[in-house]
């Protein structure tokens, strides 16, 4: 039986996110163990795992914050590892934290990180009022940061990285605090990301339903193991295969390991591509 | 490279907006002024309330003097102006004339006078000379009823001199005041009195300056920005790290510059509120206090030099702040940065009021002591190899902070602090 995780990276789609036997240690305590991603360009690419799985110290790594132990890292054909500077502001990053200066306004907060990043400042504001606008946030436009809701916090954040990002967006827990109507809208503008403008989509969440809508491809971590790499059907097909997508996850997150295979062939991992 | 320039423009930028928030504004440029309004200013208007003994010893001998009407009086000018200080002090609530034998008891007082034997003749031989000791702050009711005696004394003296010589004002003698100060605490100065008088001023002020740094450190630094949770997002966006750390830099500097004129703007303001509410300033009487340095003196060669040295030790606070939030997490750059940069302030300036004029092992390790050294030196243009020595170590220091603090930014350490 051939190794899965080498079959991933057999497709013929061109890879936007590549990683290859990433590892790293926090002195004693090894967070990630031979990690080799395979995200495919213009795809949505979820990056599951439980809790202090390596979730977050991976798209560090992937964002050029962090740098690995060991193992190479090529992102929009830069090597991460050797230039971090060169991929720094041309990914857009929603980190887990809500974050903005309290004191000034939301515009504010929104245009002088999009200007850091170089966007044209009369792009980024047509681009934030139609955003805001589809989230029913327009009106919150002068309002001081510090004076938002948690959830209205995360969609400013969310709007942000969306005018910030080039080719690619790193979404940590993306609607995380959104109101149930708020959360799909927020997923269908990621959708159009991927489908109106090409972009690629790196997302983490523990909500099944923004997985379940949008994720094309899915990567499980496990106690910083890459345990599974494969389409969205293939992971009920490999973790639950009378049960859904939610089932296979749980499955996957208490009893998946490296060991655990059962599908065979690229086909499988690569099934309802 | 371009790139990454544009970039430092846009972090610039943020850097300056957050500055100029309600907050900041308030913390930077209000307090300052109003604190110093409030030390400089309102001592002035709360005057009332407190008593003042000023000692005086008349050991004048009098003698006869023949009036231009061809009379002969025997006089004692300096039992004429004690009458004149007890009838003024008779008028006045809050302040009490005190009658000593001796010289010693007079001077050794606080707030002593002492006329000496021939202060009759020598008035009428235009040469009227009295000893007193004033340890009264300039600001404070003492002092300024002090300096009321002392222009009464002059009154006495002229008067005394036109009615029996019938001259005109502009011929009468001067009278010389001696300001006495005992053996005992006569500083041996490194710099000339003149210079000197910037010494008080400026432990004040850098004092009181770094008081408030604590707060704009954590309204503008590293500290604000893990705060509001922004500063991965900086970290990950930002091409070169070390503009993140020169932009703070600069913005720092901008608040620390704006900091420095409001305090002596307040300090001006409250030095004209005294002006209108008592006459005159400390300053007038060549007093040594926080009123000697009004507005219109800071554009002056020392004035400047003054200000130069502020900034320079508030720019080596604002560093050391950072550099200790990009090594250490937020609350222990908190407990560590502010308390240890105060304990350095106090440092300084205890020994500095105790005396302005001297150095001690304590001083000499403390890099605001360097920085004062030189300023005064340079006000004082009597720039030595210790000058030389201090500024090289102030600079190396400044070098070190901006070098720790660039190192620390591009280590990923920096994310868990």
């Amino acid at each position: 039986m051939k190794a899965k995780k080498g079959l991933m990276a057999e497709m013929n789609e061109e890879l936007i996110i590549e990683t290859k036997d990433l590892c790293k240690s926090f002195g004693q305590k090894q967070v990630l163990k031979n990690v080799s991603l395979h995200v495919p360009k213009g795809s949505i690419y979820a990056l599951l795992g439980p809790n202090g799985a390596g979730k977050t110290t991976t798209i560090r790594i992937l964002t050029g914050i962090m740098k690995p132990t060991s193992g190479e890292v090529i992102v929009q054909g830069i090597n991460v590892v050797e230039n971090p500077e060169d991929i720094r502001a041309e990914i857009g990053i929603l980190s887990q934290m809500s974050a903005g200066y309290k004191d000034i306004k939301t515009r504010d907060n929104i245009l002088l990180f999009t200007s850091i990043v170089g966007v044209d400042k009369a792009l980024a504001s047509e681009k934030m009022v139609e955003l805001l606008e589809r989230l029913e946030m327009a009106d919150k436009l002068d309002l001081n940061f510090g004076k938002l809701s948690g959830g209205e916090k995360r969609v400013v954040n969310l709007v942000r990285t969306i005018i910030s990002s080039g080719e690619l967006i790193v979404l940590d827990e993306p609607t995380t605090g959104l109101d149930i109507a708020r959360a799909k809208k927020a997923r269908d503008i990621i959708q159009e990301l991927v489908v109106n403008e090409g972009k690629t989509v790196l997302m983490s969440s523990h909500i099944t339903s923004d997985l379940e809508d949008l994720a094309t491809y899915t990567g499980i971590l496990k106690e910083g193991e890459l345990i599974f790499e494969g389409t969205k059907k293939a992971v009920i097909k490999q973790f639950a295969p009378d049960g859904n997508f939610e089932m296979a996850i749980i499955n996957a997150f208490e009893n998946g390991s490296k060991n655990f295979q059962s599908l065979e062939t690229t086909e499988d991992l690569l099934e309802g591509t | 490279m371009t790139k990454k320039r544009k970039q430092f423009r846009a972090i610039l930028r943020k850097d300056l907006k957050l500055v100029f928030t309600w907050k900041t504004i308030i913390l930077t440029i209000v307090v300052p002024f109003i604190m110093m309004f409030a030390i400089v200013g309102i001592p002035t208007l709360f005057v009332s309330g407190s008593n003042t003994v000023i000692t005086v010893c008349n050991a004048d001998e009098g003698g006869t003097v023949t009036h231009v009407n061809g009379s002969v009086y025997f006089i004692n000018v300096g039992q004429n102006v004690l009458y004149n200080m007890q009838y003024y002090a008779n008028q006045e609530d809050n302040i009490k004339i005190e009658v000593v034998s001796t010289r010693a008891k007079a001077l050794n007082a606080s707030n002593g006078i002492y006329f000496p034997t021939n202060f009759t003749t020598a008035t009428f031989a235009g040469e009227s000379v009295f000893e007193y000791h004033k340890t009264a702050s300039d600001v404070s009711l003492q002092g300024y009823n002090f300096d009321t005696m002392l222009n009464l004394i002059q009154e006495v003296v002229f008067s005394t001199y036109l009615f029996f010589r019938n001259i005109t004002e502009d011929n009468i003698p001067q009278v010389e005041p001696i300001q006495y100060i005992p053996p005992a605490t006569e500083p041996s100065t490194i710099w000339s009195q003149e210079t000197m008088k910037l010494a008080m001023p400026f432990a004040y002020a850098l004092f009181i300056l770094l008081s408030l740094i604590g707060n704009m450190g954590r309204t503008i630094g590293f500290s604000k920005e893990k705060e509001d949770g922004t500063f991965e997002t900086m970290l990950s966006i930002t091409k070169n790290r070390s503009n993140l750390v020169y932009s703070k830099l600069i913005v720092g500097t901008i608040a620390s510059t704006l900091t420095i004129l409001s305090y002596f703007a307040g300090s001006a303001i409250a030095g004209a509120i005294s002006k209108a509410v008592l006459g005159q300033t400390a300053d007038d009487y060549g007093a040594t206090g926080f009123l000697s340095l009004p507005f219109r003196d800071l554009l002056s060669y020392k004035g400047v030099v003054l200000l130069i040295g502020l900034g320079l030790a508030l720019v080596l606070t604002m560093l050391a702040l950072m550099t200790v939030d990009t090594l250490f997490t937020k609350t222990v750059a908190e407990r560590i940065g502010v308390p240890v940069i105060l304990m350095f302030g106090l440092l300084f300036m205890l020994p500095v009021m105790i005396n302005p004029g001297q150095s001690n092992f304590i001083l000499v390790i403390n890099p605001y002591y360097w920085i004062y050294h030189v300023s005064m030196s340079i006000a004082d243009l009597t720039f030595t190899w210790i000058d030389g020595l201090y500024l090289v170590l102030s600079l190396v220091l400044l070098a070190l902070m901006v070098l720790a603090a660039r190192k620390a930014i591009e280590r990923e350490k920096v994310l868990f602090t």
